[in-house]
């Protein structure tokens, strides 16, 4: 036995006697972001101890964060088959359910988490979240007096915009250009979206509300514009200047408040 | 030339370990001019890396912004999945800049001073530092 251990450490291996042995070293790995070997560990780990609930959160938690959450989530279901108001576990399922847009699911699963553990800062953050948010993720029915009423000359946009988007914080399509079978939507993404960076920017200590947004993707820009009723966005190629897509983005927002507030007021004797 | 090529194996050995040391990859973007804090968050919302000032909490921040990066990395507002390599969020107050990595978003936060070309040209060498550290 003694022989056996020196040959180990000669050859500088490492051997684990306990799934807890495996569980510490696996979260180290996590926590220095070295996930496939933390990964590796884990499922070794429950090798050993197949029910081990820190074995199961620490699954689900490298399964988010490889972005496999079909995964994850059967890892936090079985943390809470054996452990069921595991405060980690139900955080862990209600990002999931909110990323599905299960607003009640995940308003449901998170108020779990804070009844057991009402000093939870995560779960706080992810209930400001899904509080900011319309009760249904459905998208809204445009209104027809709303798509009749805004024209596109009057918004004066600029030629170089490829889509355009104006909707209400309860995602209600006002105005879009072009129209498909995706603008409802693309208008719920959008307004989410801009709760969601209200809500970090207000945590942030940057003030409470989001004023504008510039999101680069890999073939076009995204410029979004918003106050607490409203938010417009603007695509443009990548290759647009920031500086002159703002310019247009404000120029647009500018004439959208003005053309809403016109709306507000029809009756009004020219 | 063994010299030359020992070099060169040094420098290759040395781009991962940059692209993996997140707290000194998040202390240099945190000494810009006009940021005030920023941090390194996995995409189930732990926390990596924080360089933040005193008065604001690390948990819930990273909380929201996983969920804001994974919001976008899934979606986007153009609903056009995975291309996402940075945003910018800014209220009448300061700025939020969010890069997209591999291991998960960097966050950086600024006062309305920030010179933004500046900062979203260092945040994209940062966030190719780490793609390049965790490619293959």
């Amino acid at each position: 036995m003694i022989l056996a251990r020196i040959w180990h450490t000669v050859r500088g291996e490492r051997r684990f006697r306990t799934s807890v042995q495996v569980f510490r070293r696996a979260t180290r790995f996590r926590d220095e972001g070295r996930f496939e070997e933390a990964a590796a560990l884990v499922a070794r780990g429950l090798l050993l101890d197949r029910d081990n609930v820190v074995g199961h959160l620490l699954a689900g938690s490298l399964h988010a964060m490889l972005r496999e959450m079909g995964k994850a989530r059967t890892s936090f279901e079985r943390v809470l088959a054996l452990e069921p108001t595991h405060p980690r576990a139900l955080l862990g399922l209600a990002r999931i359910a909110l990323e599905e847009g299960d607003t009640g699911a995940c308003t449901d699963l998170v108020t779990r988490a804070l009844a057991r553990y009402p000093d939870f800062p995560e779960a706080q953050a992810v209930l400001d979240v899904v509080r900011s948010l319309p009760a249904s993720a459905a998208p809204k029915r445009p209104r027809s007096l709303e798509q009749s009423a805004i024209r596109a000359d009057r918004l004066r946009l600029p030629a170089e915009s490829r889509e355009t988007l104006l909707a209400r914080a309860d995602a209600t399509v006002i105005f879009a250009q072009p129209r498909g079978l995706l603008t409802e939507e693309v208008a719920a993404r959008a307004t989410k979206l801009a709760r969601i960076a209200s809500v970090m920017l207000a945590r942030a200590g940057l003030g409470d509300s989001l004023n504008h947004a510039v999101i680069e993707g890999a073939a076009e820009t995204t410029y979004l514009r918003a106050d607490g009723e409203t938010v417009l966005t603007l695509s443009f190629s990548g290759d647009a200047k920031v500086a002159t897509a703002l310019a247009h983005l404000e120029r647009v927002w500018v004439n959208c408040r003005s053309e809403l507030s016109r709306q507000a007021a029809p009756n009004r004797v020219a | 030339m063994a010299q030359t090529g020992n070099t060169v194996s040094s420098t290759i050995d040395a781009r991962p370990a940059l692209g993996r040391d997140f707290r000194s990859l998040l202390g240099a973007l945190v000494a810009l001019d006009h940021i005030t804090g920023g941090l390194i968050v996995a995409p189930d919302g732990l926390l990596i890396a924080a360089q933040l000032p005193g008065k604001i909490a690390p948990e819930p921040l990273s909380a929201l912004a996983a969920i804001l990066g994974r919001e976008l990395e899934l979606r986007g507002p153009r609903l056009r999945r995975g291309t996402f390599p940075m945003a910018q969020f800014a209220s009448g107050t300061g700025i939020a800049f969010l890069g997209s990595t591999p291991v998960g978003y960097i966050v950086l936060l600024g006062d309305v001073s920030a010179d933004r070309d500046t900062i979203r040209s260092a945040l994209r060498a940062a966030v190719g530092t780490v793609h390049r550290a965790w490619a293959g």
